[in-house]
């Protein structure tokens, strides 16, 4: 097996092109444990941290460019972004301890394609586009549209994510991620889910994004309970349907962390958290026009 | 493969495989046991070490990764025969029993400290939930932590400075 | 003063500077790689094994198998386990060494120069296996028709030890009962979890001894074992423990010793002089040694208006795996706290210890009181709501005191302080709790706006257990101690203290350097302990039962007092030599079970109060005041941290930890899947409270402590959990998924 660390781009497409059998990483805190645990060891390991472009994270007039190879605890620790998307931050946040916080990354932890990832629904709320990099050029893509199942990725061969755009939140707007875990830390969701809001000026839904994780082979969006937030108030009826479209929409596995009928019954309960959460903080936020412009 | 790095302040050089983890780097290529193994899952955090001042588990890290980096290992944490004030509190507090864990746990909460210096108990706990202890409870562990952080202030403060961070 | 004082712990430097040397640290870089191959097999008869191809695999040393082994079994109090599984062997046993009864069954030890060629020499090897029923639980074992595991026993049955207890008239206690509460409960597995997996390294020592430096609980033990396997004198073996990364009871039992020392000495044979080092990885640690027992217990307990006890009826099982490591010890301390630390005029107690495929129960902190103070403190709560009782003045009214005969109709030993600990421990939970100075780091902080999903409880329990062997089991302490000084001096200025015990991390080298001062009258630093070394030390029991500052202590006072002699007496050194027996204890009675179980007991209560987020299942623990009778704390801060770290770790048995089995084979072989606490998932507030009411045979006063707190806390959770929800759980661990289930399914809240 060899390390390759290439520092372009264009230097990445030309090593994953002559080693057709490598596995691209950045952080390396799924593939290390992973290989650890027996699976087969690729030609060479192709580590994406040593390129500028996707360890930045930048504000680009009309939207952020979050590297996918940033360390999450850059992003953690960008006021910023971190002001303007607590939810997106805060699931960053949850990858691991500091340790992997120092390490892990956005891209690492959406190409890992595990169902439970979570940072996925929270980015998915959000709307974030993956910039993809391979031997036809860039191309980009939704990132709820990225996973395709459990460990499998809508990726070509030779192509990886370079970064990430975040549009900046419209006024007025609020995001969140809830998840459980059988304990405080260090393991991965049993049920995830994030939302994003924003409220009109009466203080109803304008529009709403819905989106749960580690309760189906791919973190998915809730159309239904969207669709019943949008023009409505955040009140019991509102919220008790959110609940039951969360639950309607779970496809998940009975494992060691919890069986079907736990998964499906806490993604409503957390769901419904999570509106509750991301509405209060779209009641509270100052996003809008005042964050435009602003250099970091 | 060739790897350098500095270890503790010295220039390391050894050729090994391109799979060799920072952990095994140093404990077998340069000989310091200080830093331990507990899981296969980078779940325990007993390997944790310091790579350029952030605390990282050497068990989830290629050597070839971090090649001209700068890495602490507990051994290296001294400053000659005079222990560092991290040390020195988890001895004074009993934030250690079997010991296993205790490397790891200072690492993780020296890298702690100079991000934070005047943290909670709740930054504490969240600071350092990458590392696990079977024996303590963890209570002993925070209030070293803790301790350190008051009766040292000074030093962390200076520390935390230089590394760009204010209290 | 050294004993109740706190010094620094003698070991605490070189674990902060790394200085400090665990078992893998200790294997030098040219010794030969050992890989320990599992038979990965829970029921099946090996028909035929070939090694050679395994043999010339390049890189690759020996490979051996049961015919090396000249005794092919092995066992801490019972030998009915192969070192080896093979189709032939060299006799010697009556054990049938070809069948597996365990995944984790030995099959062979490969050598080689590197890691990597062992592994490829380990797949190389070619076996096959006569598949046998698997039988993946107690139920399966007890049906009818079941294979026998062990056949050898000429039992009959896999129930292969039962206790009873027959005392006083059960139909009167019936008649006599205003309440009575049954139910059927079940305990879970217990990983032990110590940070340091598995390892050590052998070799033969200059003294031609076969050498094992390893991580255990006693040395002396490890080397009667090995000895035995190898069939070899034991003085020509010898046993030494470098640090110990955590032992919890997981270590009491052998996991690499015999074949290291096996390696080591065929090697020699052959020419061969390096030394042989094996290090587990953490799956092959939690696969490869035993567990907390699985078990049910059966219970119907009754009780008089006034919420005296009338009547215990209870029967259990513990699913003792393919072998009986200490089950049979274990079921013995089960049995004795069916009826809890309480006065029972009539009881009808019965425990069995069951042969499975399972993974092998033994010892692990708590030792089987665990899991019948559970059920006994459960069903004391129970009578308490039945009867409309207060849980603390329902105990009152029955606890154990001075002078009470036991459920094995003898009068406990003196000093009995339940009620004095369970009347402090409910003072104490009665005051509001010291002020936290900021905001918990708790389960609840990724869960979200839950406010009104929430419901609060408290619990209260409170148990006994045993410090020392029980049961007329051959318990003993040895200490030596070496006065240093000048002809004509008047005291010594210094001492060595020559002792086996082991300091699995609890602290045990420094207490015992604390007591060797003492006794006297030197400063900590003049006394210089040489420890856990079967060259230099005598035999001093296991770091295990909380008997070893008990025991130890007692023998570190006659040694001194034999010391002080033959100072006075003008050696120069002055040695003194000593061996403490305890007063001695008997075996249960077949049919009644009448005995002096014990000839020490520690005393624990515990209030808890939590948090259910009944959104999640969910649990938190704020609060949890721990009381325990320590007698005398020799060392109080390292009473309190047992207390704090006895508490977590019971935490994790009773929330989050998750053994899960199926078809006899662990599913959750990892730190990933088996969820230990972290530092952020212990009760928010531990309050340690300390009574010395002096044990009148202890040192000093002295009684055990350590496995104490693991004693109470899931009958405590219980009872608050209860009195959040109205729900009692006969089952645990409480995690998120089955807590809500169970209010699913009770409706409630």
């Amino acid at each position: 097996m060899k390390y390759l660390a290439p520092k372009t781009v264009e230097e990445a497409t030309t090593l994953l092109a002559e080693h057709p059998g490598a596995t691209v990483f950045a952080g390396a805190t799924d593939v290390i444990p992973q290989l650890k645990a027996g699976r087969p060891e690729p030609e060479a390991l192709v580590d994406l941290k040593k390129i500028s472009q996707a360890v930045s994270v930048s504000d680009e007039g009309g939207h952020w460019s979050i590297g996918a190879a940033t360390a999450t605890a850059k992003l953690t620790g960008n006021k910023a972004l971190a002001a303007e998307f607590p939810g997106l931050v805060e699931a960053a946040g949850l990858i691991g301890s500091d340790q992997v916080q120092s390490r892990a990354t956005l891209g690492g932890n959406l190409c890992n394609a595990s169902p439970a990832a979570d940072s996925v629904p929270a980015m998915i709320a959000n709307g974030m586009r993956a910039v993809i990099a391979g031997p036809g050029g860039t191309r980009t893509v939704a990132v709820e549209d990225i996973p395709t199942g459990p460990g499998s990725t809508q990726l070509q061969p030779g192509e990886f994510v370079v970064s990430f755009e975040l549009d900046h939140a419209p006024a007025r707007t609020g995001d969140a991620y809830l998840r459980l875990i059988p304990r405080t830390e260090m393991d991965i969701a049993v049920v995830g889910a994030g939302v994003r809001i924003t409220l009109d000026d009466a203080g109803n839904v304008a529009s709403a994004t819905v989106a749960i994780g580690a309760v189906a082979p791919t973190a998915r969006r809730v159309p239904a309970a969207e669709e019943a937030l949008v023009g409505n108030p955040i009140n019991d009826t509102t919220l008790a349907a959110v609940a039951e479209a969360a639950s309607a929409a779970c496809n998940p596995i009975d494992d060691k962390r919890g069986t079907i009928a736990y998964r499906r019954q806490v993604a409503g309960v957390l769901a419904r958290r999570a509106v509750v959460a991301a509405a209060e903080r779209a009641a509270a936020s100052t996003n809008g026009a005042s964050n435009n412009g602003e250099t970091r | 493969m060739q790897v350098d790095m500095t270890v503790n302040g010295q220039d390391r050089s050894a050729d090994v495989e391109a799979r060799t983890l920072l952990v095994y780097y140093l404990r077998d290529a340069v000989g310091l046991t200080g830093t331990n193994v507990g899981c296969d899952t980078s779940s325990c955090g007993a390997c944790t070490v310091l790579l350029n001042g952030e605390s990282v588990k050497s068990c989830t890290i290629l050597a070839a990764q971090v090649r001209g980096a700068d890495v602490t290992t507990i051994e290296g944490l001294a400053d000659g025969t005079a222990l560092h004030p991290m040390q020195q509190a988890f001895m004074e507090c009993h934030g250690l029993q079997c010991g296993y864990c205790t490397p790891g746990m200072v690492l993780a909460a020296t890298s702690l400290l100079a991000d934070n210096p005047r943290p909670t108990e709740a930054e504490v706990r969240e600071g350092l939930e990458g590392n696990l202890c079977r024996c303590t409870g963890y209570h002993n562990i925070v209030k070293a932590v803790l301790h350190t952080a008051e009766h040292d202030a000074a030093f962390w403060q200076a520390r935390a400075s230089k590394s760009g961070v204010t209290a | 003063m050294s004993v109740g004082g706190t010094p620094r712990r003698i070991d605490s430097e070189g674990k902060v500077t790394g200085v400090t040397e665990y078992p893998a640290d200790r294997i030098p870089p040219d010794a030969l790689v050992a890989k320990v191959v599992f038979t990965n097999q829970a029921h099946a008869r090996l028909t035929s094994l070939d090694v050679r191809a395994a043999e010339v695999t390049p890189g690759v040393v020996a490979v051996f198998t049961a015919p090396d082994v000249p005794v092919n079994v092995y066992g801490l109090t019972l030998p009915d386990q192969p070192v080896f599984v093979g189709t032939s062997h060299t006799g010697r046993t009556d054990v049938p060494c070809d069948v597996s009864r365990w995944e984790a069954d030995h099959l062979a030890l490969v050598v080689a120069e590197t890691a990597h060629a062992a592994d490829q020499a380990a797949a190389a090897i070619v076996a096959t296996w006569e598949p046998l029923p698997v039988l993946g639980d107690i139920d399966e074992a007890m049906a009818p028709g079941a294979p026998l595991l062990h056949p050898e026993n000429g039992l009959g049955h896999n129930v292969y030890t039962t206790y009873n207890i027959r005392k006083g008239d059960m139909a009167a206690g019936w008649a006599a009962a205003a309440a009575v509460v049954e139910a059927t409960y079940e305990v879970p597995y217990q990983e032990h979890a110590y940070l340091q997996p598995e390892a050590g390294m052998a070799y033969i020592d200059d003294h031609g001894r076969v050498t094992v430096e390893i991580a255990g609980q006693w040395t002396h033990e490890d080397r009667e074992q090995i000895a035995h396997a190898l069939d070899l004198p034991e003085d020509e073996i010898r046993v030494i423990y470098p640090a110990i990364g955590g032992a919890f009871g997981g270590r009491e039992d052998t996991s690499l010793q015999i074949v290291l020392a096996l390696a080591a000495w065929r090697l020699h044979q052959r020419g061969e002089h390096r030394p042989v080092g094996c290090v587990w990885s953490r799956e092959e640690s939690i696969v490869g040694h035993h567990k907390r027992h699985r078990g049910r217990i059966q219970a119907r307990w009754g009780a008089d208006a006034e919420g005296r006890i009338t009547a215990v009826e209870s029967e259990a099982w513990l699913d003792a795996g393919g072998y009986n490591y200490t089950s049979n010890k274990v079921l013995g301390n089960l049995h004795l706290g069916q009826g809890g630390p309480y006065e029972v005029p009539n009881a009808q107690v019965t425990s069995h210890a069951v042969y499975t495929n399972a993974v092998p129960g033994g010892a692990f902190r708590g030792f089987g009181g665990p899991q019948s103070a559970y059920v006994a403190e459960c069903q004391m709560n129970k009578l308490a709501e039945a009867l409309g009782l207060d849980p603390v003045e329902i105990r009152r009214r029955n606890v154990l005191r001075d002078g009470s005969i036991g459920i094995t109709q003898t009068p406990m030993p003196d000093g009995v302080t339940i009620a004095q600990v369970v009347e402090a421990c409910a003072a104490a939970a009665s005051t509001p709790p010291p002020a936290s100075p900021s905001e918990p780091f708790t389960p609840f902080a990724t869960l979200g706006p839950a406010a009104g999903d929430l419901r609060r409880g408290r619990g209260f329990a409170c148990a006994f257990k045993n410090v020392g062997f029980s049961f007329g089991f051959p318990e003993r302490c040895e200490a030596e101690i070496v006065l240093h000084g000048a002809v004509g001096d008047d005291a010594p200025h210094g001492a060595d203290l020559f002792h086996a015990g082991a300091d699995v991390g609890q602290g045990a080298h420094t207490v015992f350097t604390q007591m060797a001062a003492e006794a006297l009258g030197l400063p900590i630093e003049r006394v210089h302990g040489h420890f856990s070394d079967t060259a230099i030390t005598g035999d001093s029991g296991s770091a295990s039962a909380s008997r070893l500052t008990w025991m130890a202590g007692n023998a570190i006072l006659g040694a001194a007092e034999e010391a002080d002699k033959a100072w006075r007496n003008g050696d120069r050194p002055a040695v003194g030599k000593f061996r403490y027996v305890p007063p001695p204890t008997e075996a249960l009675d077949p049919e009644t079970g009448v005995c002096t179980p014990n000839f020490s007991y520690g005393y624990v209560a515990q209030a808890v109060e939590l948090t259910v987020d009944t959104g999640t299942g969910h649990i938190r623990v704020d609060r949890v005041v721990s009381t325990h009778d320590v007698g005398r704390a020799i060392n109080p801060d390292l009473v309190v941290a047992q207390i704090e770290g006895g508490v977590v770790q019971a935490h994790g048995y009773v929330l989050s930890e998750d053994l899960q089995v199926r078809d006899a084979r662990i599913q959750t072989p990892r730190l990933s899947t088996y969820l230990i606490p972290g530092i952020g998932d212990g009760p928010t507030v531990i309050e340690p409270l300390i009574l010395e009411l002096a044990d009148p045979i202890g040192p000093w006063g002295a009684r055990g402590m350590a496995e104490m707190p693991m004693m109470t806390y899931a009958p405590a959770v219980v009872a608050a959990l209860h009195d959040a929800t109205g729900v009692w759980f006969d089952a645990f661990p409480l995690t998120p998924s089955r807590v809500l289930a169970r209010l699913n399914e009770s409706g409630r809240p």
